[in-house]
């Protein structure tokens, strides 16, 4: 067996089919004669531009607008005539087509390498991406095509580009392995987009996987299942028809309200990375958007996002999700999250050190254009402000007050914004839960963050296999935190929601319901499970069991009692 | 040949959505169009070119039409800058 990162759930079952890149040998000379190189050029150009058109088509329609505009820049680079016209003299000069791509080309990768403005450097990455096409195309290197692949098949590559990803036809795919990337790279977002089960970071999968072979996946765990036997074989298909008669039987909760049998509503809310995520969430029915993980617009990318692209990425999921809340957390970088375009010094402690609110106070230029690109998207739909990883009231009293200096630039300018946007906190800090009373009257709304609470609460690096059974969302220290922090909240009469993995959690929903949670924010893979749950539960007799839960005095206790809950 | 000098008003200067929105309304008259920025002249109905201008926002750019419809070229390309190429 095979393990990585799981990043996608879902259980696959199919062949192997390997994709890789093959190296490129460039030759020299003058090929077959000025005419037909001259022909072969022009040829691969218009198939390329063709199919570069289709990926911007096949993108905005399947992802959005916002991932397919690179697709849109590549075609109008490709169409170029100065990208064309150097081509054309060397293979009138006598070379030909490939190496007069490949030289001509590399010159405008390192002009614009070489460009001091970091924007216009990443645009030497597209002409690569586009030079590496003509010249496959042309080399009739056979690139497996993704889009037409055998029915239902599992991919297994070292990694994938966004136009791979871009290309596949989920019909087709029951799965993906890669060898690098981790939960937040593109391969990992694109998957939980398509909803196509995946694993990333899956060393030697290449190697290790025989083309064609029978697998199985779980997209949930990471492990890969190989050399499979008759019993097994039976066992995944019968857990892949279950999946799916779940499914179907929950699709009728995408319309319902998220509310209990006693008529107490609630938000079920997703939390997405990208505008896609927003547009899938919508289709799920999600209540809100309860988490917009911002930093995904500035992750696997070698420039920081201007307030420009940052704004049309939040516009555009307010817009998906049309009218209804969508919670925007500011940049949440540091303890296991690096930027390659903001490279932090290593620290002995990354997760009590340098990051998220903490690097945003520091970076005022980085935190405004993120304010600025916020406030105004916020004139397109209910956008809500939250800021990460605060510890004290200082912190909170500083960030807002970087948002009305923002606030009063864009009056002055004359520019629309929500005046009345709520600004909010996670409460992922037990210092934070400690004093909710205090934070709760100088802001809008609490959203707890479980994960980081947890670990803060009871000292645990969930990662460190050593020590990982100590963390569990059933402490009953962490269970009185989160008490704490919604009875604050609805003493200064604002909401509380709930953004971590524990959201999501079925055993704990009753218990959260009855300490009075008004939102409860999750994957969007999870939302219609947990509304079905929500109209099955009695918010009246949920409140009965909080008292007698927070009683006891082991984790395993209280998970014990929450599974022979009657109610 | 006709010409104008114009300064870039909108907020990311002639990039990524800014250049396209400036090329593809190049591309809407038969004169050829150049621009000159710090001495340098570009061709303004190739978004490579337009891009390797670097133009930031404040930037003066000379706009310079040839051609049969090079006033109307003229006056389509100034008018396109001024209203902040789909930007603020």
């Amino acid at each position: 067996m095979l393990k990585g990162t799981g990043v996608s759930p879902g259980i696959g079952l199919a062949p192997a089919i390997k994709y890789y890149k093959q190296e490129l040998v460039i030759p020299e000379g003058p090929g077959k004669g000025v005419e037909s190189e001259l022909a072969a050029y022009e040829t691969a150009l218009a198939i390329i531009i063709k199919e570069t058109e289709e990926l911007a088509q096949n993108t905005s329609k399947n992802m959005g607008a916002s991932e397919a505009a690179i697709f849109d820049a590549h075609v109008m680079i490709l169409q170029d005539a100065e990208l064309s016209a150097p081509i054309f003299n060397a293979i009138r000069g006598g070379d030909n087509a490939v190496h007069a791509v490949c030289e001509s080309m590399d010159a405008l990768i390192q002009f614009f390498d070489e460009m001091e403005d970091s924007y216009m450097r990443e645009r030497a990455a597209d002409i690569k991406d586009i030079k590496v096409r003509l010249i496959s195309r042309l080399l009739g290197v056979e690139f497996r095509d993704l889009s037409s692949l055998p029915e239902k098949s599992i991919i297994v590559a070292n990694d994938l580009t966004p136009s791979d990803t871009a290309k596949i036809d989920k019909t087709h795919i029951a799965g993906i392995i890669t060898e690098v990337g981790g939960r937040t790279s593109h391969t990992a977002i694109m998957a939980r987009t398509m909803e196509i089960p995946a694993i990333v970071g899956c060393a030697n999968a290449t190697s290790t996987i025989e083309e064609g072979a029978l697998i199985a996946i779980d997209g949930s765990t990471g492990e890969v299942f190989m050399n499979l036997s008759e019993e097994e074989v039976a066992d995944f298909q019968a857990k892949i028809e279950l999946a799916s008669h779940q499914k179907a039987a929950l699709k009728r909760f995408a319309d319902t309200r998220s509310i209990t049998k006693d008529g107490h509503t609630v938000e079920v809310a997703a939390n997405i990375g990208t505008p896609g995520e927003a547009r899938r969430a919508a289709e799920l029915g999600a209540d809100a958007i309860g988490l917009f993980r911002s930093e995904f617009l500035y992750m696997d990318r070698n420039t920081l996002p201007d307030e420009d692209e940052q704004f049309f990425a939040y516009k555009e999921s307010l817009l998906a999700m049309e009218q209804k809340p969508v919670i925007v957390r500011t940049l949440d970088i540091g303890g296991d999250k690096k930027l390659p375009a903001l490279p932090l010094p290593k620290e002995e402690n990354p997760f009590l050190g340098y990051r998220a609110i903490r690097i945003s106070l520091d970076k005022q230029d980085l935190f405004k254009t993120q304010i600025r690109a916020l406030l105004r998207a916020s004139a397109f739909g209910k956008l809500r402000i939250m800021f990460p990883m605060i510890s004290s009231l200082d912190e909170l009293r500083s960030a807002k007050s970087i948002v009305n200096n923002c606030m009063d630039e864009l009056t002055s300018e004359g520019t629309a914004y929500d005046k009345d946007i709520d600004i909010g906190i996670m409460i992922e800090i037990p210092a934070a839960a400690l004093i909710a009373d205090k934070l709760a009257k100088e802001c809008d709304f609490f959203s707890i963050g479980t994960n980081d609470l947890i670990q803060y609460t009871v000292a645990v690096d969930r990662g460190n296999e050593r020590v990982a059974t100590l963390y569990s969302q059933y402490h009953p220290a962490v269970l009185k935190l989160i008490q704490m922090s919604i009875s604050a909240a609805h003493a200064a009469g604002i909401p509380c929601g709930m953004c971590g993995e524990a959201a999501g959690d079925p055993l704990l929903m009753p218990l959260l319901l009855g300490m009075g949670l008004d939102e409860f924010s999750m994957s969007a893979s999870s939302i219609l499970t947990a509304r079905k749950l929500i109209t099955e539960l009695d918010y009246f007799r949920c409140k009965g069991i909080v008292q007698r839960i927070l009683e006891l005095g082991t984790a395993a206790e209280v998970t014990e009692e929450l599974k022979h809950l009657k109610i | 040949m006709v010409k104008a000098t114009v300064t870039i008003k909108n907020k990311s200067g002639l990039h990524a959505r800014p250049a396209s929105v400036f090329v593809k309304e190049t591309l809407k008259y038969k004169s050829a169009i150049n621009i000159i920025v710090n001495g340098k002249e570009y061709n303004a109905k190739s978004i490579l070119g337009v891009l390797a201008a670097c133009a930031r926002t404040g930037t003066e750019i000379e706009i310079q039409c040839i051609g049969e419809d090079e006033e109307a070229a003229l006056k389509g390309m100034v008018a396109a800058v001024e209203a902040g190429l789909g930007e603020e």
